[in-house]
Order: structure tokens, then C-alpha cells, then sequence
């Protein structure tokens, strides 16, 4: 029961899965079950149709989350239609996603329903903001780990990391992958003047400096470093703000630089960060160093033991080894 | 012709069309579709309607309704499509039931706020909205509700029997029954399709006379009177530049100007804001035919059928011309229009400035002619002197006597922009001075200053 009482300590709580089929649809069905046996008014939605694109295609494809009575729910136009519950539509927004506007009702039966949601993190913010509105104390995001989603689920208070044998074959793999995002999620944040300044900023490469003023480089995107492009620093630089992706080629080309140990690295929030395990390492062992704007509380880990593949890994083998690697509860997925 | 055909090529219109807040997509829709007209009952009756809101608004006794009906507008959408559904007998689905209910909410609210006040007439929709309130509720949420049948009631309370997953026989009879309800909610709303549409054009129309009055107090627009013979502005002035100006904390010198059925010849010195009086011209008009009040402390004005602009900085469509051919292509147009003797209003900026003296001079003095036989109320705006044709002639009055000139005061005070009736006809010869204010390369001044001497 410890997964629930954690969850009813926040307001917002999205579960992010590290790859498809790494139980994050079970996760969610397991915490909607439990939670009704609380008194507390709950909402469900999704971030995007863009975690899961094959949904594009077939819609059945993707898994059907059940809603219990009560809840208040928000989904796209398309698969409200699709919905197998009755339920009392209290919004529907005057933007548009893909798969139609977003419609937020409340569910008068239990029932499945494809959850899809806003596709950009602003969007995201007002449907949290007028779920509360509506007296929801806890709304749950179905979150999704792609670089295709500019919806960012760091925008929850806490976050849950699903993971399992869909990452790889190998016990020793799965465990490294998941440490390394979860070394990702725990990096320390920006200081808040910093935040202030530096989040309004969506473009390019930018350079603070010791008095905290803010220098726009002539760099336009990290891909481009050490290919033509160079990054001089002036001399009282304290650290650098990339707006967009951290990739391997930036932090390659910043570990070989001499200021790589002086000069910390500032990224919007975790998801922005694509940079291998094994590069983060060798820029971290040469003194180099990574903050973020935005940080969520990670409660738990959970691991589905079953690949979709068809194998299956040794859940205990598996949970153990995640649970010595990780600082937080670790939960399997299957017995839940 | 509408507000949407003519904003692409006017930047001064688009810059007072930035400033119109209407708040609700349908408005905007509205508020582009808006006609150019030349009926003066219409342009009364829709100024009429400007000054009672107006006068409301500054009595300020309407505040609360007002912000009522601005939060109502902030939420309403366009149910355009669902209504034209429905009016071709589909049944509609629960999204689109709520979308109705949600829009009767949003026009009950406006109409009772609207109750004391003679703004725009918003159709009694109540009938229509006990249909998708069968509860009196009137909260902005719909569902298939229990109360249209007890039927439905009771298969949802078996539903609501189990603890896990519900039967799928039971869910679809709870389906097939509201599939019922929905039918038949929608062959009930048929009726009112005409009566919404019309809810939906009068709230729509009231976000873009709420915005247009927001203008007017803004800017502080005046009310032009409709008239048949003489447009006369006092103060006219250009909202666009008076907004720069006021920012650098620079006043802005309105003009006042007034013309007929006859062409007028302007002429004065460069930065004299011959331009901008053409382009504040065709602003007032359009603004006025579209039913906006106008940038000047009074005004009246004889609407025409068209306004015709031959001013050089807007876009050129017909790119690949040279400026001479480009602008005697346009003057062509100008021209055919009026020999079908349209009723337009002419502004021609600088005409044949790109060629020689001799022929731009008697270019400017033909049409000068044409349209004085036609009688066309017309603007040409020429550096030329001895124009020779029998028309009205403006100076614009040009540097201020005894202003020194320091080489840091600012130019636009040092011009006096007010327009004084010409009657002999050389031109001020002042652009050396200009070019000198405006710290041109002194060698090129001295110069030409030796050259004018010989």
C-alpha cells in the first residue's frame, strides 16, 4: 500500500514509462483501483498521442484504462466517442490536438476509456489547474518518455518511472538504463534566480555569467558544435543554458574543453537530456556538471518483468537488483 | 466588399483592426465580415448603437453587466456546424448537446445581463434549454440524464450493482437507450435551430460593438456625421503614428482638411507629412464605411463606392515593372474607374516623381484636369511647381519660423504640419535644409547649395 499513500500526498502525479510495454498502463490501473477506497476526488489524463504513435494507426491498440465512478477523466474528441462508460461532459476545449478537442467529463459508471490529452505542457497546466477547479484533489497523467512529446510530464508535482524487460534482455542492462534516468530525474536544480531568467528562453545555447546576466550565443542548436561551430565562453562564465536537447555530440565537445570543470550545464528538465549513459559518465568524470529548471519528485519505480517479445526475466532477480541501485521503492508490476 | 478583402493592403487599418479586442472567435469571424457600405441609414443606425453603449459605459452605470458579458464572451464557441447538424435532422451526440447547452448558458447569461440595457436584442432561449436541463440545474455540464427516463434509471442502477466490470448485454441496453434519448432530444431541438443561429449572429455581433466602442474610448475616436456634399475633417490625425510619437514623448500635430467633388493639389516641403494625410485619409474613410468612428475631433463625411490609392510603400503586386510603369498602371486603373464614374475617393502620392520634371509636370496637370472634369474627390501630392490644371491647392505650412536649428532638437517639431490654401505656384524650395537637419554628408550640401546659385 505504500505506492497509494505516497500518491495522495501531491496534487499531480504522472507515470512515465521508460519504453512501451514497461507496465505503465498497469501501473495506472493499479493506482486508479486502490485509490477509490480513499475519499478522494481523482482525474486521469494523458500527455499527447505521441508516446504511443502506433495509436495513430489503430487506436485499439493502445491499452484502455478503467475509470470508476466519480472521476473525472479528459480526452481527445475522437476517443470519447469511443468511450464504455456514461459520463457527464463538464468541458471542452476551443483548441484542437489530433485526434480532435479535449473533452473532460465525469464518469456516472465504472468503464474503459482511451485516455489521450493536451500535447504541449501549457496546455497541460490549465487542464491541472481546472481540474482543481472542478474540487479534483489528485490528477494523474498517463506520461510518456519520447522525444516527440513537447508535453513534458516534470510539469506534475511527482512522477512514477515504469520500467522492465521491455528495455532489454539483460537483468544487468535494464538496471543500468533505468539507474541512469533516474540519476537524470534526481540532478540538481538551477538556482531560482536562474529559473526566473532562464525559462522564458526557447531558443539556442546561452551563456550566464558570475553576476548572473544572461549572454545569448551565436549557436543555434548543439547539433551543431564541433562541427564548423565553436563555443567560446567569455571569462567570467559561470554556466551554460541549452534550451533545447542535450545530445552525446554537446557533452563530447564540452568534456574536451578546458573550462569543462569551471562551467556547469543547465537543461529545461530531465526529458531534455539524450545524452548516452556512457557520455554522461565521461563528461561527469572529467569535473563537468548538470542542473535543471524543472524537477518532479520521483516516488517510485515499477518493473514489468514480461517483454512483449514473449521472454520473461526473473522478477525477483530483477526487482532486487533495481532496488540495490535505486534509492526508492521498487514495485512489480505483476503483483500488484 | 468587406473588412477582410481590404485589411491585407492597409497597414493603418490593420493597425486599428489589432487594437479591436473582440474576444470570441465568432466575433473575429464577425468583425472581418464586416461590410464596406455606402448607405448612410445603416451607418447612422450602427453609430446610433456605438454612442448608447458608449454612454453607458461612461455613466458607468453598466459595469457590472459589462463584465458579465465579457466573461460570457471570453467562454463562447462557435457552434456554427453543430447547428447547421442539426438542422439537417441528425442526431446529435453528447458532445455536441453540451456545446448547445454550453452556448443557451453563455446567451441566457448575456441576455439577462443585457436585460436593462438597449444594446442588441439576444433571442429567449430558455424553451430550448429545459430540453438539455431536464433537472433545472443550469450548470454547465450535460450528460444523457436519468430524468429523461426512468427506464434508463433503472438499468443504470443494476449497473451500478457490480463491483467490478459491467455486463456487456446490460451496457449495451444502457447504450441503445440513450441512443433513444438522443434522437429524440435532438427532434426537439430542431425548432429552435432558426432562434440559436440568431442568438449566435447577436451575441457575435455584440463582441464586435463592445470592441469597436473599446476603440473609440481608447483612442479617442469622434463619431463622423454622414453627409452628401463636403467631407470635412477638424484635428485628423494618424492613430498608428500618434501612438510612436507619444511613446518618444513627441505631440502630435492633428490637421484639419476638407474637400469636394474637385481635385486638390498638395504640395510642401519632404517630412511636411504629405504621405500620412493620404494614408490618414483612406483610413478615416474605410474606417467610417465600415462603421468605426474616426481618428479626428469631428468629422463629416460623403461615403463613395471605392478608395483608390496610388502610395508608393504598400506592396506593389506587380513586382518586375519598373516604379514608373508600376505606378502609370495603376493611375490606368484609377482612371478606368472613373470613367465609369464610379464614385471614388482618388489619393495619389507624389505622381510622376520617377521621370523627368517636364513630363511629370504636365503628367500631374492632365490628370489634375480629368478628374476636375469628372469630378472626382481627389488628392495628388507633387514636388512639382507651375502645375498647370484648375484645381483647390494645399501647402503644408513647412519650417517653423525663427526655430534654430541646433543639430540635436528634434525635426518634427521644428515643422509646422498644418495645410494653408496655395495660391502661387512655386514649390517651397526647402530640401537642402531638410538634408541638413537630417545630417546629411556636408560636402553633398555645399555643393548643391553652389549649384543652386549659378
Amino acid at each position: 500500500m505504500g505506492l497509494i499513500d505516497d500518491v495522495l500526498k501531491y496534487k499531480s502525479v504522472s507515470v512515465v514509462g521508460m519504453a512501451k510495454n514497461t507496465g505503465k498502463t498497469v501501473t495506472l490501473n493499479y493506482i486508479l483501483e486502490q485509490i477509490i477506497k480513499h475519499d478522494k476526488c481523482v482525474a486521469v489524463s494523458s500527455i499527447g498521442v505521441d508516446g504511443e504513435s502506433i495509436d495513430r494507426v489503430s487506436a485499439t491498440e493502445k491499452p484502455e484504462i478503467v475509470i470508476y465512478k466519480g472521476m473525472f477523466f479528459t480526452t481527445s474528441e475522437k476517443h470519447y466517442h469511443a468511450r464504455r462508460l456514461s459520463a457527464e461532459i463538464y468541458n471542452l476545449t476551443s483548441y484542437h490536438t489530433s485526434l480532435g478537442r479535449l473533452v473532460t467529463a465525469k464518469a456516472l459508471t465504472a468503464g474503459k476509456v482511451l485516455l489521450s490529452g493536451p500535447a504541449d505542457t501549457m496546455h497541460l497546466q490549465q487542464l491541472i489547474a481546472q481540474n482543481r477547479h472542478y474540487g479534483v484533489d489528485i490528477t494523474l497523467v498517463d506520461g510518456a518518455l519520447s522525444r516527440l512529446s513537447i508535453a513534458s510530464p516534470v510539469i506534475t508535482d511527482a512522477m512514477i518511472l515504469a520500467t522492465g524487460a521491455a528495455i532489454s534482455a539483460n537483468i544487468e542492462q535494464v538496471v543500468r538504463s533505468t539507474k541512469h534516468i533516474f540519476n537524470m530525474i534526481q540532478l540538481p536544480q538551477a538556482a531560482p534566480e536562474l529559473i526566473m531568467k532562464l525559462s522564458p528562453l526557447s531558443h539556442g545555447i546561452w551563456v550566464v555569467d558570475q553576476d548572473n546576466a544572461v549572454i545569448k550565443t551565436d549557436i543555434s542548436s548543439a547539433l551543431f558544435l564541433g562541427r564548423g561551430q565553436n563555443l567560446e565562453l567569455p571569462a567570467k562564465a559561470a554556466c551554460i543554458f541549452v534550451s533545447g536537447v542535450i545530445t552525446d555530440n554537446l557533452l563530447n565537445y564540452l568534456r574536451m574543453q578546458t573550462y569543462v570543470d569551471k562551467v556547469a550545464v543547465i537543461a529545461r528538465d530531465f526529458t531534455k537530456i539524450f545524452a548516452s549513459a556512457d557520455t554522461y559518465r565521461a563528461y561527469i568524470r572529467k569535473g563537468g556538471q548538470i542542473q535543471v529548471l524543472y524537477q518532479s519528485k520521483l516516488l517510485a519505480v515499477t518493473v514489468n518483468p514480461v517483454a512483449p517479445q514473449g521472454y520473461s526475466l526473473n522478477a525477483k532477480h530483477l526487482q532486487q537488483a533495481l532496488q540495490e541501485a535505486i534509492s526508492i521503492p521498487v514495485y512489480n508490476v505483476k503483483d500488484m | 466588399m468587406q473588412l477582410k478583402h481590404v485589411i491585407q493592403q492597409e497597414s493603418a487599418l490593420q493597425f486599428m483592426i489589432g487594437h479591436t479586442n473582440v474576444l470570441s472567435s465568432i466575433g473575429r469571424k464577425t468583425l472581418y465580415e464586416t461590410p464596406f457600405s455606402t448607405d448612410a441609414d445603416y451607418l447612422e443606425e450602427e453609430y446610433d448603437r456605438m454612442s448608447r453603449v458608449m454612454h453607458s459605459l461612461q455613466q458607468g452605470n453598466a459595469n457590472r453587466e459589462t463584465g458579465e458579458i465579457k466573461h460570457a464572451l471570453m467562454c463562447l464557441q462557435d457552434i456554427e456546424n453543430t447547428l447547421y447538424h442539426l438542422q439537417q435532422n441528425n442526431t446529435l451526440d453528447d458532445i455536441e448537446l453540451y456545446e448547445i447547452k454550453h452556448f443557451i448558458l453563455i446567451s441566457e447569461t448575456i441576455r439577462q445581463a443585457l436585460a436593462e440595457l438597449q444594446w442588441v436584442e439576444v433571442p429567449c432561449l430558455e424553451e430550448a434549454l429545459n430540453i438539455l436541463d431536464p433537472e433545472h440545474l443550469r450548470v454547465d455540464t450535460f450528460y444523457v440524464y436519468d430524468a429523461y427516463s426512468d427506464i434508463l434509471a433503472q438499468l443504470r442502477k443494476q449497473a451500478g450493482t457490480y463491483q467490478g466490470e459491467v455486463p456487456a448485454g446490460l451496457i449495451d441496453k444502457i447504450n441503445d437507450k440513450e441512443d433513444e434519448i438522443r434522437q429524440s432530444l435532438s427532434k426537439k431541438l430542431v425548432v429552435y435551430v432558426s432562434v440559436m443561429q440568431q442568438a449566435l449572429r447577436n451575441i457575435a455581433y455584440l463582441d464586435v460593438l463592445l470592441a469597436k466602442v473599446g476603440l473609440c474610448m481608447d483612442m479617442h475616436l469622434c463619431r463622423p456625421a454622414i453627409v452628401n456634399t463636403h467631407t470635412v475633417y477638424k484635428a485628423l490625425f494618424n492613430p498608428q503614428i500618434k501612438s510612436v510619437l507619444n511613446k518618444q514623448n513627441v505631440e502630435y500635430q492633428p490637421v484639419d482638411v476638407q474637400f469636394g467633388n474637385y481635385p486638390t493639389i498638395i504640395t510642401g516641403i519632404n517630412m511636411g507629412g504629405k504621405t500620412l494625410l493620404l494614408k490618414t485619409l483612406a483610413l478615416s474613410q474605410y474606417l467610417c464605411q465600415f462603421g468605426f468612428y474616426i481618428p479626428a475631433g469631428s468629422a463629416q463625411i460623403v461615403p463613395v463606392q471605392e478608395v483608390l490609392t496610388c502610395i508608393d510603400d504598400e506592396q506593389n503586386p506587380l513586382k518586375g515593372l519598373s516604379s514608373f510603369a508600376a505606378e502609370m498602371k495603376k493611375i490606368n486603373e484609377i482612371l478606368s474607374a472613373v470613367e465609369q464614374k464610379k464614385h471614388v475617393l482618388v489619393l495619389i502620392d507624389e505622381l510622376a516623381r520617377t521621370t523627368n520634371p517636364q513630363e511629370g509636370r504636365a503628367i500631374v496637370s492632365a490628370l489634375a484636369d480629368i478628374l476636375n472634369a469628372n469630378k472626382v474627390p481627389s488628392f495628388i501630392t507633387t514636388h512639382y511647381d507651375h502645375i498647370d490644371a484648375d484645381c483647390k491647392r494645399l501647402r503644408v505650412k513647412g519650417l517653423r519660423k525663427g526655430v534654430q536649428w541646433n543639430g540635436n532638437n528634434d525635426i518634427a517639431s521644428a515643422i509646422d504640419y498644418a495645410l494653408e490654401e496655395d495660391t502661387g505656384d512655386a514649390v517651397p524650395h526647402e530640401a537642402l535644409k531638410i538634408a541638413e537637419m537630417l545630417n546629411v554628408n556636408k560636402l553633398l550640401i555645399d555643393t548643391a547649395k553652389q549649384k543652386m546659385k549659378v
